[in-house]
């Protein structure tokens, strides 16, 4: 375009120039984990408010995406649904007695006075992974909220992921689904170890992650158990809610079992979370 | 002084062309996922930048929209710059070979990117972990990704056309007084 004024770099010589940036960002991240440094700092105060803005129309545009049916539907449904309530009212009845039991019940559970025990703070999602390979979303808090990375996450009393990048107002989660992500978890009644990995195949597949590893020698584990995160993992805190085995069955070396996992947080349609602000304390 | 005009009007169409696209990319298509399929619209940004302009600005615009999904994936730091900058480079040749003002072509070119991003993505997080379901990866992850992205980059095909097209104008008016 302006090849008349001044000298230009010819486009052979340019490419070469960006790729060796492109590589030496990739060596350094990987020797260092850089990510982003203060090109992270500036990128996150233009992008962070508007995604929250938009993230929120989206999920206003899409509630009222589902809405929209035909009155056919909507008549038919209104009967059924009237009749439902009826029972369901019962049903209420009889449950608000049952859950004041259950609350008794579970202020004797161990589990849920170690969750309560970590200190936690509440997250909204503003942005999910910018393309189909990778399950990690963006929260609207980071550093100057005390958040720091490996902190875990939870919602709706499961494990979501584990905190790998944050920035002054924003951070990145890993969810347990990423095909990269590993948990050492332990079933709840039996304390057998084993190793929870995300699995994108199975995932879209079937909404199950993976068990492998796991010690069983009297085939104790049946599909239903809850798996929570183990003594022994490096990362998570002990005693989260992973999720519910779906499958499992002894590997060909007769010693160990794998299978499926249904994860406890549904992750579809996350949209607040909790940051637990213990972290776990390795001796390295 | 017309001519730095020109490439402030640039690059200010492309900044925000990054800007929204990105935040659409991030906060609002998740909404819109066709059986956990969003579109790739930064590359399809590339895409355009590299076949409708030249090779120079689809380098340029990849290696941008490179570093903005960088930041925003805590991952390895520099792998969606690489693949960014290669289907910019690539695109921009591309052009050499197809030139044309063809509307299939532009939109043709962003399935097979996509195609080839989904590849590299693979080939980089997905192998050295062991995974050998290559076609379950291809599939269900890369030709719906692909596919997605075609049907968007359609619609987005009209409006970059116009915009390049006042862009092209611009320049051209700049040539004529220098």
């Amino acid at each position: 375009m302006n090849h008349k004024k001044g000298p230009k770099i010819p486009s052979n010589i340019l490419f070469l120039i960006l790729f060796t940036i492109s590589i030496l960002f990739l060596l350094v991240s990987y020797v260092t984990e850089f990510s982003g440094g203060v090109i992270g700092t500036v990128s996150n105060a233009v992008f962070v408010p508007m995604q929250s803005g938009v993230e929120t129309v989206g999920s206003v545009i899409s509630s009222e995406h589902k809405e929209r049916k035909t009155i056919k539907e909507l008549e038919k449904e209104n009967s059924t649904l009237s009749k439902k309530v009826n029972s369901l009212s019962n049903q209420l009845n009889q449950i608000q007695l049952q859950k004041s039991e259950l609350t008794d019940l579970q202020k004797l559970y161990e589990l849920d006075q170690k969750y309560s025990n970590y200190k936690k703070t509440g997250a909204t999602i503003i942005a999910r992974s910018s393309d189909n390979w990778f399950n990690t979303f963006t929260i609207n808090k980071g550093s100057k909220d005390g958040i720091e990375n490996d902190m875990n996450v939870i919602a709706d009393g499961g494990l979501v992921g584990l905190v790998v990048k944050t920035g002054k107002h924003y951070s990145v989660v890993r969810a347990i689904i990423d095909d990269s992500s590993n948990v050492s978890g332990m079933s709840l009644n039996t304390g057998n170890t084993c190793i929870i990995s995300g699995s994108l195949e199975t995932m879209t597949e079937k909404n199950r992650i993976k068990i492998t590893n796991l010690e069983d020698k009297n085939n104790a584990i049946k599909s239903g158990e809850p798996i929570v995160t183990s003594n022994i993992s490096n990362k998570f805190v002990p005693g989260l809610l992973i999720g519910y085995v779906d499958k499992v069955k002894l590997d060909d070396n007769e010693i160990t079992h794998s299978g499926t996992l249904t994860p406890a947080v549904d992750f579809k349609h996350l949209q607040n979370v909790l940051v637990i602000k213990t972290k776990k304390e390795t001796a390295d | 002084m017309n001519n730095t005009k020109a490439i402030i009007k640039k690059v200010l169409v492309f900044g925000i062309s990054v800007y929204l696209l990105y935040i659409l990319q991030t906060a609002l298509f998740p909404y819109f996922e066709l059986g956990g399929i969003v579109p790739n619209l930064l590359l399809i940004l590339t895409t355009f930048y590299g076949f409708m302009r030249n090779t120079r600005e689809g380098m340029i615009a990849g290696f941008f929209c490179g570093l903005v999904l960088d930041l925003s994936t805590g991952l390895l730091f520099g792998v969606h710059i690489l693949a960014l900058l290669l289907i910019g480079f690539m695109n921009g040749a591309f052009r050499k070979i197809f030139y044309g003002d063809d509307v299939k072509l532009p939109i043709l070119f962003t399935g097979v990117s996509d195609l080839f991003y989904g590849l590299f993505m693979y080939l980089f997080f997905f192998v050295p972990r062991g995974s050998t379901h290559f076609s379950y990866f291809l599939m269900s992850v890369m030709i719906p990704e692909a596919v997605y992205s075609v049907i968007v980059a359609f619609v987005l095909y009209f409006i970059y056309a116009k915009i390049f097209e006042k862009l092209d104008r611009d320049e051209r008016k700049v040539e004529h007084i220098l």
